[in-house]
């Protein structure tokens, strides 16, 4: 492996794992504002 | 005019579904394995005697109808159809040979939940089946979801001529990449990826939670598998209560809440555009649908006093409304807690989050949320239409990975499919409430049946109505294709007995 194909599976890698870390923090944001509407309906009753 | 039916098209759809065939002998393989690692002789040879069935009937069938041609679009649809009956019929062997299935319709049962990511299970003394049968349980249910027709293009068939047209028999439609097994191996690349984390953490949590290490990496991977696939399984027949951990809870939910993202999301985010996911119709669609149907559940317990606090409330509450949403159907609560507790809004909302279910292309069932988004998008440009001056030219969008056009064709063919699907519910429904079980409860078990959710009120189980158990597994079958595939399949056995009707005549 030559170092300009390196460093093209290095960028894939990286575009991966940050794809990978998008989906999650999406999936933990949805996970919260589910937590906020539970909150919003003990203080609110 | 429909075509006649000649003794290749029967050759094409037996050499494929045989390649298919092949392929879930060959995964028997897995469980297995499993068996012999924990010493499990018994249940090595059940899955032994299965594999070598299902590879015989798969290998007499490939080669018999023996064809260099390439599937049509029909053939690929009844291909897509009759694979998965296939698999469902030969996968049930080691469920009835386990001895853990009352009949071989409940084995049936079982594998199509299994196949289709539903969840919904017969199987009786769950816990205490052999490690090897709860492997075989989650892998036909990680394999499910993300299409056996998938596994076996990506391991088994080298043509790609036609290949793509079998997918979208199975519902996967996206076409990600030009070469359709460069699609499967994406599809697999990024599940295997997942997989190797979701086990990893799961596993240490159920570690923390005191599981034996090497257990608790099969715990791991079992509920990675079913969260995953959307499919609901888990080892023991409490489902996720038996942990009682919130970690696990909420660790199972991200992963049940990425499997249902349609594969070609995965794809566009894991490549660089990772704002597609906050402007994806399907992703905003879900996220109205999800917050929507959980304020009406945190109404329905809010005035039952089901729960003391928020996080008691947020812990039943938002993982059951999310399981269902999903359609994962993993649960921490016990069936008749829907009935007992939660009362008709509880399980009303839940059932209309399990009717919409998850996004197209995904591990998921239901309408899906980009037929939702579509509908919603053409009710609001037609009323955009009614408003503007005559001469004006109102045109809707929608973005889905980029901006399309939403054409009266477009929200036609949505507007088609949410129909069949509610046509499949309330069908379930009514033969559910002419056995005797209230209208409620009949509904949420045919949805969650038909949207292949897998969460139940208590009426699914072994005593269950014969009739009852079929029109489940029909739901499941035809909820997972999509319909479209089913209904070619009977067109073109109605077909095939025209044809050989008039070949009778004319001789």
């Amino acid at each position: 492996m030559n170092a300009g194909t390196r460093t093209k599976h290095m960028a894939s890698l990286r575009r991966n794992l940050l794809g990978m870390l998008t989906e999650i923090a999406f999936a933990c944001g949805l996970i919260g504002a589910a937590f906020l509407v539970s909150w919003l309906f003990f203080v609110g009753r | 005019m429909v075509r006649r039916v000649w003794r290749e098209d029967f050759r094409i759809i037996g050499y494929y579904t045989g390649l298919v065939t092949i392929g879930v002998g060959l995964l028997m393989l897995v469980p297995m394995v499993t068996s012999l690692v924990f010493r499990e002789w018994a249940s090595a040879l059940d899955f032994a005697i299965s594999a070598a069935l299902t590879l015989l009937v798969g290998y007499v069938l490939a080669l018999v109808s023996h064809t260099k041609n390439t599937p049509g679009l029909t053939h690929a649809m009844v291909i897509a159809a009759g694979s998965w009956l296939v698999a469902m019929v030969l996968s049930g062997v080691p469920y009835l040979l386990s001895g853990h299935a009352a009949s071989f319709l409940d084995a049936c049962f079982d594998t199509m939940s299994g196949y289709t990511t539903t969840g919904l299970f017969l199987l009786q003394d769950l816990d205490h089946i052999s490690q090897g049968l709860n492997m075989w349980r989650h892998l036909l249910t990680y394999v499910g979801g993300q299409g056996i027709v998938v596994l076996a293009l990506t391991f088994l068939i080298g043509s790609t001529g036609g290949a793509f047209k079998i997918m979208v028999g199975e519902g996967k439609e996206e076409k990600l990449e030009p070469n359709v097994r460069h699609i499967a191996i994406l599809i697999w690349r990024i599940s295997l990826i997942y997989l190797g984390v979701g086990t990893v953490v799961l596993g240490v949590i159920a570690m923390a939670n005191g599981i034996k290490p090497y257990l608790a990496l099969f715990h791991g991977a079992y509920i990675f598998m079913s969260a995953w696939s959307t499919g609901g399984f888990a080892p023991y027949s409490q489902n996720m209560l038996y942990y009682h951990s919130s970690a696990m809870e909420i660790a199972s939910m991200v992963f049940f809440i990425l499997g249902s993202f349609n594969f070609a999301l995965h794809y566009a985010v894991w490549s660089g555009n990772r704002r597609e996911i906050l402007r994806n119709v399907e992703i905003v669609s879900f996220t109205i649908t999800v917050l929507t149907t959980f304020s009406l559940v945190c109404l329905a317990l809010m005035q039952r006093g089901v729960y003391p606090n928020a996080v008691a409330l947020f812990r039943r509450g938002f993982f059951q409304l999310i399981s269902g949403h999903t359609t994962t159907g993993q649960s921490n609560i016990y069936a008749q807690t829907f009935v007992l507790e939660w009362g008709p809004l509880g399980m009303l909302a839940t059932t209309i989050a399990m009717a919409i279910g998850a996004s197209a292309a995904s591990t998921g069932g239901g309408f899906k949320g980009l037929r939702m988004g579509i509908i919603v998008k053409g009710i609001a440009t037609d009323i955009r239409k009614l408003l503007s001056p005559e001469r004006a030219v109102v045109t809707g969008h929608y973005h889905h990975l980029h901006d399309n056009i939403l054409s009266d064709g477009v929200v036609k063919g949505a507007a088609v499919i949410v129909v069949l699907y509610v046509l499949i519910y309330v069908v379930g429904a009514v033969v559910g409430m002419a056995y005797g079980y209230p209208m409620v409860n009949a509904l949420f078990e045919s949805v969650s049946a038909g949207s292949n959710t897998g969460l139940s009120c208590g009426i699914t189980q072994a005593s269950m109505p014969t009739l009852l158990k079929i029109v489940y597994i029909l739901e499941m079958w035809m909820g997972r294709l999509e319909f479209l595939s089913v209904f070619t399949m009977f067109g073109f056995i109605a077909t095939s007995f025209r044809s050989m009707r008039l070949r009778k005549v004319v001789a």
